[in-house]
């Protein structure tokens, strides 16, 4: 018996130490890749002239998210972008989302009527701001986030649309940024992704982040570090060989026609970002091989990650399932040349290792336990086992934070040494935690007891006083 | 097994630490030098943007580029390429002149050729900043570089030099679309101007779709006043492109050019099988001043397509405002009980309350 799990855990640990050398070697890219752009960063970076650049609509999903909404709308109709309209669709709240916004944007209504290209929940009414006629309010019955941006799409009037969250702050030039992709490869570029950062212990000051913080709390310092490995760690580099297979719903911008001739966004994804990433490259690559999907990292929206471990083992389940269905729904590109990285090297890989990881590290961790309990004498095996798992996800952390000061130098010597200090302790309660959480979800998607969205509480991030935040006059 | 990856894992972590500690010690070291480059370049630079192109600057300037070590020079070049970004032609014409003698320019050429990518397209970037014809040998022979982020730095740097002479490089790299990203290309040829233009026109009759919508694009750039009525006869054309995507690039083109008759071609395009060209060519009408569009466009208020209605009625609004249609604008407004103009009258009020269609 013991002598089947000591076998089953050396096959275990072989999986992970194959999966951390891709990891590795996707870090290694990004770090080589990050180190060009801080060398070709502004002012060499030039865009077009204002006329020519291309106009954006930015579509802001919100639904009972009264208290930040506002701050979140003047960051993004304060962005450093000439030809720009945001599109806020109040998905059914029941709080007095719609009230805040009229109260700071004084709403004047518009007409509904005209055949809209996607499907949705029914559209109620139709706003545009007497303050800034560049804002327009989209009232709809509850349909979810993705019929929200469906919906959005038959209103936005702009040939890209900006998709980011009611909590998310975006940096002042990150639009512009965002664009250049499309301004660079205007003839391929069809989506394009930004970085998302979490902002949660940060001071935020004027709806924008004025310093980076990381917080005590360890649910909160660990998703900055966990963000940090995903963004700036794998995504510059998957984005350098076009194989991303997910714009975040965070931040990313695409192609509007190209966004309505592909269906949309998917009604009853769980993650409707990934989704519809991956449908991008499963029905364009075929016939428009250089098709491409980018990463910018230099673009950077804040979020409001989960505070609460009741608030990530939501947003963690509905990740996973949103993860499986993607691959279970476009398997067909599963290894197949015609999706080009993408379909033979990026499905693979989120397969085998992103899907399947959180279920053998939980064997993991019951076969290591399973063998004390049968033979204390194998502690120095499961010792080992354990403190090389965590030098192995403190090499990735590593390699990310140095990503991080390359590019951004966003955190100054504390911040760093407590984002070291937490990434050291992960392995003792977070990765447990990410793994039980995420093998639920797949075993409730197995047995047919799919997860909902579920809630996550946002809280009120401005410090700024509201003279501040609402800087235009009647 | 495991130990011997313990071990190797345990020295990564020793030195990616250190990696990360240096890291900070080399950006500390790189904000004290260019601080120190900046105290030294100050003075002159502010002169030279000032104007100021006497021997005596020249004088000044020779010595400190002679004693930069390796490590100064690009910080030397990312603060003066600061410093001349907003200044107006003449006075980057002196800088140039001060650059030349005292043989920074030489030795930013020499740049060009350096190991490091990124020395290699700063250098470019530089010469690109200061705008010396000169120049553009060294810059076309790094369209063959290795790296295409020094390729894209040399054409940004032709682009910026404006130099007809570059044209004929740049022109394989826009019509065969390889080596560079193609808005990269697009836009040094946009600021060649005629030269550039020549190079749009030989572009829309490629046989490549995605070049003749650029080239479309290209034209309504580069046309100066002088030669408006070829680009829209050039456009005209375009707008019975067999590719959908063509006519759509075509029509948006012919709107930014503006102009009082619209082409026929473009009146016909509101009629189009593609939506797209439809929409783009509505908006266009918009941007001309041809009261004989007025009835067109009425019409389309009230069409199926959500865009194309709002598109005309904000068209309709347009032509209130120029001086050959507003009568007819008007009083097409007036009639109109459309939603589309409701919808665009609302949204014109909010942003332009004294505007007459308002």
């Amino acid at each position: 018996m013991s002598d089947l799990l000591v076998a089953i855990s050396v096959i275990l640990f072989v999986y992970f130490a194959v999966y951390n050398l891709i990891v590795f070697t996707l870090l290694a890219m990004s770090y080589g890749e990050m180190s060009w752009l801080v060398r070709a960063r502004e002012p060499r970076r030039r865009s077009l002239p204002p006329v020519q650049r291309p106009a954006i609509s930015v579509l802001v999903p919100a639904y009972n998210e009264r208290e930040i909404v506002v701050s979140t709308v003047w960051s993004l109709l304060g962005q450093d972008y000439p030809r720009l309209e945001v599109v806020v669709i109040d998905d059914g709240s029941t709080d007095d989302t719609i009230a805040c916004l009229d109260a700071a944007f004084h709403l004047v209504a518009l007409p509904v009527e005209g055949r809209v290209p996607l499907p949705s929940a029914q559209v109620r009414s139709l706003w545009v701001s007497r303050k800034n006629p560049n804002l327009i309010v989209l009232s709809k019955e509850n349909g979810g986030r993705a019929d929200a941006l469906n919906a959005a799409l038959g209103f936005a009037r702009h040939e890209l649309v900006a998709v980011t969250d009611a909590d998310g702050v975006l940096e002042r030039d990150a639009l512009a940024r965002l664009v250049r992709a499309f301004e660079e490869h205007p003839d391929d570029c069809v989506a394009a992704g930004g970085q998302v950062r979490v902002v949660n212990t940060s001071r935020v000051v004027d709806s924008r982040v004025d310093k980076p913080r990381v917080g005590w709390r360890g649910v909160d310092a660990t998703q900055v570090m966990e963000y940090l490995r995903g963004f700036l760690g794998t995504r510059i580099a998957w984005s350098r060989m076009n194989g991303l297979l997910i714009v975040s719903g965070g931040f990313g911008v695409f192609r509007r026609d190209t966004l309505v001739s592909t269906g949309g966004f998917l009604v009853d994804s769980l993650g409707e970002d990934m989704e519809v990433t991956v449908r991008l490259h499963h029905e364009l690559r075929p016939g428009w091989p250089d098709a491409r999907v980018t990463f910018v990292p230099d673009a950077v929206c804040w979020t409001q990650a989960p505070s609460t471990l009741k608030g990530l083992r939501t947003q963690r389940i509905r990740w996973q399932v949103g993860l499986i269905e993607s691959i279970r729904a476009h398997r067909e590109m599963l290894v197949r040349r015609r999706y080009g990285a993408a379909g033979l090297l990026a499905m693979p890989y989120v397969a085998v290792f992103e899907a399947l990881s959180p279920l053998l590290e939980l064997a993991g961790y019951l076969v290591a336990a399973t063998l004390l309990i049968i033979d204390l004498s194998y502690w120095p095996l499961v010792a080992a086992l354990f403190t090389t798992s965590v030098l192995f996800g403190q090499v990735q952390s590593m390699i990310a934070l140095l990503v991080e000061e390359v590019g951004f130098r966003a955190y100054g010597r504390v911040q760093l040494t407590r984002l070291l200090a937490w990434s050291l302790l992960e392995c003792l309660w977070y990765r447990p935690l990410l793994a039980v959480w995420r093998t639920e979800a797949t075993i409730k998607l197995l047995i047919g007891r799919r997860p909902g969205w579920g809630k996550i509480k946002r809280l009120a991030l401005d410090e700024a006083t509201a003279e501040a935040v609402a800087p235009l006059t009647r | 097994l495991v130990r011997w990856v313990f071990w190797v894992l345990l020295a990564a972590n020793v030195v990616l630490f250190l990696a990360l500690v240096g890291l900070r010690e080399q950006w500390a070291m790189f904000a004290r030098r260019r601080e120190r480059v900046r105290v030294s370049l100050a003075p002159i630079i502010d002169r030279m943007t000032a104007g100021d192109d006497t021997l005596d600057v020249v004088q000044t300037i020779r010595p400190i580029v002679a004693r930069m070590g390796p490590q100064e020079r690009p910080v030397a070049a990312w603060l003066l390429l600061e410093a001349i970004e907003e200044v107006d032609e003449s006075t980057r014409m002196k800088v140039r002149g001060l650059l030349e003698d005292s043989g920074a320019i030489g030795l930013a050429e020499r740049s060009t050729r350096r190991w490091t990518p990124w020395r290699r397209a700063l250098a470019c970037e530089i010469l690109g900043a200061v705008g010396s014809k000169d120049s553009v040998p060294v810059l076309v022979s790094r369209l063959e570089d290795r790296r295409v982020e020094v390729r894209m730095a040399a054409v940004r740097a032709l682009g910026m030099i404006g130099s007809p002479e570059a044209a004929e490089a740049l022109t394989p790299l826009f019509l065969d679309r390889k080596g560079i990203p193609s808005g990269v290309a697009f836009d040094a040829l946009r600021r060649l101007g005629p030269a550039g233009a020549e190079v749009f026109r030989q572009g829309l009759r490629s046989s490549n779709p995605t070049t003749r919508v650029e080239s479309c694009f290209g034209i309504a750039a580069t046309s100066g006043t002088a030669d408006s009525s070829t680009a829209r006869a050039l456009l005209a054309a375009a707008l019975s492109d067999a590719d959908a995507r063509v006519r759509t690039a075509a029509a948006r083109a012919l709107g930014r050019l503006g102009g009082e008759v619209a082409p026929p071609g473009l009146s016909e395009a509101v009629n189009d099988a593609d939506v797209r060209v439809r929409r783009e060519a509505v908006t266009a009408l918009g941007a001309l001043d041809d009261p004989a569009t007025v009835e067109l466009l009425e019409r389309l208020v009230l069409d199926d397509d959500r865009e194309t209605a709002l598109r005309s009625a904000e068209s309709l609004l347009a032509l209130a405002e120029r001086p050959q249609s507003n009568a007819a604008a008007l009083d097409a407004i007036e009639r109109s009980s459309g939603w589309a103009m409701a919808y665009a009258r609302t949204v014109a009020q909010m942003a332009n309350p004294g505007g007459r269609a308002a």
